[in-house]
């Protein structure tokens, strides 16, 4: 990320992504001095409004910015042979305990990586998916059949829910809140702390 | 050396543009030889959450921009060589290389480049 800021509180923000690159700010010559620089020194499209990056959808609205992987929950969905199934309310029943299962069948762990790979992604837009996510990643290790039929349930929700994103308000005050649960006993193999 | 040939459909289906791309074996290379760093300039999803974030509040547009071709783009700092490209072998030189001017896919610098 980069950000250029000139006397009179103006802004330049830019943030590159390989060859892709978005930039924001207030000021419209900066903007214009920024673009004809980059568009002299590289062949570059100017692709207007940003709408689409890194899989990212975004929606510039009056009201806000609406962000989501609409398109990306679908391929998920299509790659696992999970579109036709039946949708469910939430990611895991709730209360729901896992454990290492060691005596369980083991799954095919390559497909299980997969899973939960895709899935990390989806969590860019998706907080609701962040607790379970971080809790399946844990049996990447050796999964076995009790593992993988959480991770179907999230494929479930999320059969659901493909079009859910972050929608970030205008105006507000900047303040930062932060919220923490601590689970000690929730754990059934060591009792070790998990927040979230 | 090898070529790498594909073929591009629109939204309907319909054959779009035939790519055809020269892509350099990167696991022949030698750390240390060849190649000291890989990375690739990025930036994270945070920090790009984070823009679109303030973006908002702040009531600013985001603007998008995308180079064409970024690969071809590099210069490269390194001494690589590669075999002459299949197909294009210069007659009674087939056994000399050459040495890389600009990034290729395939190479341990291209992301940077």
């Amino acid at each position: 990320m980069f950000i250029k800021t000139v006397g009179g509180g103006k802004i330049l923000i830019v943030c590159v992504y390989v060859d892709d690159l978005i930039f924001t700010g207030n000021d419209q010559m900066l903007f214009a001095q920024f673009k004809n620089s980059m568009m002299s020194a590289f062949d570059m499209t100017d692709l207007g409004r940003m709408r689409f990056f890194l899989g990212i959808e975004v929606l510039q609205r009056t009201d806000g910015i609406f962000i989501s992987q609409r398109k990306y929950a679908q391929e998920i969905l299509e790659r696992f042979k999970m579109d036709q199934c039946n949708s469910v309310h939430n990611p895991a029943v709730p209360s729901f305990k896992l454990t290492k299962d060691e005596e369980g069948i083991k799954v095919d762990s390559t497909l299980y990586k997969q899973i939960v790979g895709s899935l990390m992604y989806l969590t860019a837009t998706r907080p609701d998916l962040m607790f379970i996510v971080s809790l399946i990643s844990r049996y990447m290790e050796s999964p076995a059949e009790s593992h993988l039929l959480t991770t179907k349930r999230v494929l479930k929700y999320i059969k659901g829910t493909t079009n859910f994103g972050i929608f970030y308000k205008k105006g507000g005050n900047a303040e930062f809140f932060g919220y923490t649960d601590n689970d000690y006993a929730g754990d059934q193999e060591d009792r070790r702390s998990t927040s979230g | 050396m090898k070529w790498i040939f594909k073929t591009k459909v629109n939204e309907n289906g319909e054959v779009d543009k035939y790519k055809a791309r020269l892509v350099a074996k990167g696991y022949c290379h030698q750390h240390g030889i060849d190649y000291a760093e890989v990375f690739a300039p990025v930036a994270g999803l945070d920090t790009i959450r984070i823009v679109i974030a303030l973006a908002a509040q702040n009531s600013w547009v985001i603007y998008q921009l995308d180079v064409k071709s970024a690969f071809l783009n590099g210069e490269i700092n390194e001494e690589v060589f590669v075999d002459q490209p299949p197909g294009y072998e210069q007659k009674g030189h087939e056994s000399k290389v050459y040495r890389l001017k600009k990034a290729l896919y395939g190479l341990k610098q291209a992301p940077r480049a």
